[in-house]
């Protein structure tokens, strides 16, 4: 490919180099533009807000909203900030994510180097799963949760994000299982390695990248759910999506305080975005693989 | 010679381990996706047929859900909201997808930087995207204001608050969330392409416009498909976005299905109408799959046979 | 008794069958070769062995004891593989002694058993690298070693070699001849390459289609094909296959050949006679390897005229490329003698060592 991009397409004059060099850059400034609008306006005071200019930087320098959003602001009828809605959902972020990363790894462990008659057609059905609205599980779930009484609970929104993240768990390590020769199964089975002993010695050790992969995705899916939040919880069980949609559209006072929403928006934003940050390339493989899907 | 296999008391119960361990170990992903994934479809699908409103029941009604729904107003108005979205969204995002791919295929120095910048805003929820979106077409303070301390005072762009163009508002913060996305997918396509083919096309004359519109871009069509369907299935889905960004409103102006769904069901007790308007969401995504489905299948008959 | 008896077994996937009423028995220290083109079964029935295949029908016996139903792990067998199949992830040390950790073998011992094994195969000083870190003479010497750490009644090789180049093939090769003449223990070989089989095995089976067409030692194969399948895939160039006719009646029966002129008329052998008489067909498929063609003294009666086509050099022998009945044939000359293309030679049929096979079933007749 580089050679391609050497001696093919990119011939042009340095004039048009300057061009596509500026269109990338404005491409880049618009995407980065409310990034740091958000930025600058969390640090501001509600008079810079209110007098100056949206994209100017904050003067002086003020970390009221930031303490107001974590601490005070009010989210619908109690005003203790969001702190408590940040805890809400890693508490259910982390074990969902390890929950649904389990089941993937060894969901693909079997449906790859273990097959049987029917298991392709299990994977048939949680591959067209993959596809189906969230919409469609909303009103049964809701009466399930409340059967078992997990409804309006961090245990209940662990349990939901579990069950809907093993569908795409398992359909990423399948595809990194499909490439892994299965002599390798052979062998270990040959040197009388059990079921689980393979997998433990054998192919869990291999398996670091696309369980980076697995933990990424589905962090970043859990953490950001809106849906799932909004109709499993109220009140105290919220996660953070649905505090800060709270905390927005709560206009109790009447005057709308922009510094405290964005710095909101930032705290929300903070451990998915650090993750990207830190690990894009296991975010990039884990969106193409969702986009291709199988 | 009888079944003098090695019996020591062990060997059974290791063999039988050997032999049901690995369908066992399939056992609950696979109860849970029976029950959760397609038993919930078939208990949301009979709700939309029972007379179900603010408790479920199981009074079998026919279709009078779906009648009474297709009278109602408001669910014609957030469908056609989706549709004016979809399109939008769709038709937006891959062209400046596409557009920015084939810019960052010319060798671009700062390549990593700049697709890490283009693709971070999906990594943010949509609840974060919907309400600095709201922040900057707030029609007081965010942009327009900007625009008239630069000086043009008669700028107006009340879009957040117009009900006519709220749902163009949505589409701004939408196609700036995904762009990144369908970018890094149609890189990914080009990258994949035979590059003796376009040597050769420029050998024979061609010239660069002409490499990319009849040669290039063609070659892309899997990536649309994909791109496509993703889009549209996203599209569909859509709620937490316009929830932050609009809450719905001014109104009605900017509700979608989800949100018909979502306020039917669970607000106003309408149990029986929201199970109604997400079978009809599944048969919308289902339909916009439809056709990578039978082109997968075509590939796969053609393939078989080359 | 047998260390390996495979008795009327059949494989099928799905409904396809992949393999057709197998039997071979195999005798304690045997070398055995498991040799046919690829597809034919041959991994499969290895498989099938190492219980990581099911049984469809028939029975196998280790030691004695049936173990259609024994998983891998309670066979007494090693296994070596194509693609060496080395855990990547552990080095060479915990490679090797996987299989003795898996069977709960103390780890003292288990250290001793690899410093053993890494000896006799000379890798002591990759036993702390990765697999990545190896070239794949050494990672097939790892896979071996193995093999060897559990010190099994059976070993298998899954054409452990296909992926050598040709020189470090052919050292491996006589390698692992030599390891099979310390250990003594019984070794079946899978393998698509007939040198590798003639030069290795005590006994070959040549498998074709899911079927055993061959069950024998080198020399009974080469010079006593039971089919034409067998007899044209063993040996190199390719045993010459002539169709042609059969003229007087038993006791005195010849067979015509044209070369590049006359008809020539080869008398055959008594013995050789009697069995196509038996078979009473008088259109036959005679089969006659290059070494059995060659230049013939001058002034013989039988010699057939020839004109050549391409002579082709290999060193120690050449080979001329010809016609005769109209069927494409290579003859064998020793390099000194050989003569131009398009010289016209006169080509001698050794008939004793010349098979018949019938033209339709492509049986053995004589
Ligand atoms: N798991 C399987 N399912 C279906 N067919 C198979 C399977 N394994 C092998 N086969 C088929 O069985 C035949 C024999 O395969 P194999 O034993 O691998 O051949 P060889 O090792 O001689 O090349 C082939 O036609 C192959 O396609
Ligand atoms: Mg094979």
């Amino acid at each position: 490919m580089a050679t391609r991009t050497e001696d093919g397409v990119a011939r042009g004059g340095s004039l048009a180099r300057v061009l596509v060099y500026g269109l990338l850059l404005l491409a880049a400034a618009y995407f980065l533009l409310p990034l740091y609008v958000m930025l600058t306006t969390s640090f501001k005071t509600l008079g810079q807000i209110s007098g100056g200019n949206l994209f100017a930087l904050p003067a002086p320098f003020s970390l009221t909203g930031w303490q107001q959003a974590w601490s005070s602001a009010c989210t619908g009828s109690d005003c203790t900030g969001l702190q408590h809605y940040f805890w809400n959902s890693v508490a259910f972020t982390v074990p969902a994510v390890l929950l649904s990363t389990a089941f993937g790894a060894l969901n693909g462990y079997v449906l790859t180097k273990w097959r049987f008659k029917g298991s392709e057609i299990i994977f048939g059905l949680l591959l067209v799963g993959t596809f189906v609205p969230f919409q469609m599980f909303l009103l049964p779930m809701a009466r399930v949760l409340g059967m078992i009484g997990l409804d309006n609970s961090v245990a209940g929104l662990t349990l939901v994000h579990s069950v809907y993240g093993v569908a795409f768990t398992t359909l990423f390590c399948r595809n990194y299982y499909v490439a892994i020769p299965d002599e390798l199964v052979k062998a270990a089975r040959i040197d009388g390695a059990s079921f689980i002993s393979t997998f433990r010695y054998v192919i869990l050790p291999i398996s670091t990248p696309i369980l980076m992969v697995c933990v990424i995705w589905q962090f970043t899916q859990i953490w950001n759910d809106f849906l799932f939040g909004v109709v499993f919880t109220s009140g105290d069980a919220h996660p953070i999506t649905v505090a800060l949609n709270n905390l927005v559209n709560t206009s109790s006072t009447g005057i709308k305080r922009y510094n405290v929403d964005m710095a909101g928006a930032i705290i929300t934003a903070l451990p998915t975005l650090v993750v990207y940050i830190v690990a894009g390339r296991y975010f990039m493989r884990g969106l193409t693989a969702g986009a291709v899907k199988g | 010679m009888a079944d003098s296999s090695p019996s020591s008391g062990a060997m059974p119960i290791r063999r039988w381990l050997d032999r049901w361990l690995p369908k066992l170990a399939l056992v609950p992903s696979g109860v849970a996706l029976l029950v959760f994934v397609y038993g919930f479809i078939g208990w949301t699908i009979w709700l939309s047929l029972t007379t179900s409103s603010l408790l479920p029941n199981n009074t079998f009604a026919g279709l009078r859900q779906y009648e009474v729904l297709f009278k109602l107003d408001i669910w014609w108005v957030s469908v056609i909201n989706l549709a004016i979205f979809g399109v939008l969204y769709v038709a937006l995002c891959l062209a400046i997808g596409l557009f920015l791919a084939i810019l960052l295929d010319q060798k671009i120095r700062a390549e990593g930087w700049l697709r890490t910048i283009y693709l971070y805003p999906l990594a943010l929820s949509l609840v974060v995207t919907g309400v600095v979106w709201k922040w900057l077409l707030n029609p007081s303070l965010g942009l327009e204001q900007f625009v008239h301390a630069l000086g043009w005072t008669g700028f107006s762009f009340d879009w957040l608050i117009n009900p006519d163009m709220a749902i163009y508002a949505v589409v701004i913060a939408a196609v700036w969330q995904a762009s990144g996305f369908v970018t890094a997918l149609f890189l990914a396509g080009l990258r994949g392409i035979d590059s003796s083919i376009i040597k050769a096309a420029q050998i024979d004359g061609a010239s660069l416009p002409r490499v990319y519109l009849s040669i290039i871009i063609p070659s892309l069509r899997p990536v649309f498909f994909s791109a496509i369907i993703l889009l549209v299935s996203l599209a569909i889905k859509s709620f937490d976005l316009v929830i932050a960004l609009t809450g719905g409103g001014p109104g009605y102006s900017t509700w979608v299905p989800a949100i018909f769904m979502y306020d039917f069901g669970f607000n106003r007790g309408q149990i029986g109408l929201g199970a109604a308007a997400a079978t009809l969401m599944m048969a919308a995504v289902a339909l916009a799959m439809l056709p990578m489905l039978i082109a997968e299948l075509k590939g796969r008959r053609d393939g078989h046979k080359n | 008794m047998a260390v390996l008896n495979i008795e009327n077994v059949s494989k099928t996937f799905g409904d396809t069958r992949v393999l057709e009423d197998i039997n071979i028995a195999m005798a304690e220290g045997e070398f055995l070769i498991l040799v046919g083109p690829s597809g034919c079964g041959k991994s499969t029935l290895l498989n099938m062995i190492a219980g990581l295949e099911t049984i469809t029908e028939g029975q196998i016996t280790l030691d004695g004891r049936s173990v259609n139903t024994a998983s891998p792990r309670e066979r007494n067998i090693a296994m070596v593989f194509q693609f060496y199949a080395l855990y990547p992830n552990m080095n060479v040390r915990r490679n090797i002694e996987f299989g003795l950790k898996m069977r709960g073998v103390a780890k003292q011992e288990r250290g001793a058993t690899v410093e053993r094994v890494a000896k006799m195969l000379q890798i002591e000083d990759l036993l702390n690298r990765k697999p990545a870190q190896l070239s794949g003479g050494q990672r097939q010497r790892v896979a071996i070693g193995r093999a060897l750490a559990r010190d099994p009644a059976l070993f298998l090789f899954d054409e452990p070699l296909s992926n050598l180049d040709a020189k470090l093939r052919v050292e491996m090769r006589t390698e692992i001849k030599q390891l099979h003449q310390r250990l003594a223990t019984a070794m079946v070989y899978v393998t698509h390459d007939q040198i590798e089989a003639m030069t290795l095995g005590d006994r070959i089976a040549v498998m074709h289609a899911g079927r055993v067409q061959q069950l024998g030692t080198p020399r009974e194969i080469y010079d006593d094909p039971a089919n034409r399948y067998v007899a044209g895939f063993i040996g190199s160039p390719a045993m010459n296959f002539i169709e042609c006719e059969l003229i007087g009646e038993a006791g005195d029966t010849a067979v015509c050949l044209t070369g590049a002129t006359d008809e020539a008329r080869l008398a055959l052998p008594s013995a050789t006679t009697e069995r196509l008489a038996a078979h009473g067909a008088r259109r036959v498929v005679m089969g006659v390897r290059p070494e059995h063609l060659v230049p013939a003294a001058h002034g013989s009666a039988e010699a057939i005229a020839c004109r050549i086509d391409v002579v082709e050099p290999t060193g120690p022998d050449t080979y001329l490329h010809t016609e005769i009945n109209a069927e494409p044939v290579t003859a064998r000359c020793l390099p000194s003698a050989a003569p131009a293309a398009g010289d016209t030679v006169a080509l001698a049929v050794d008939v004793e060592r010349a098979v018949f096979f019938d033209c339709d079933s492509e049986a053995r007749i004589a």
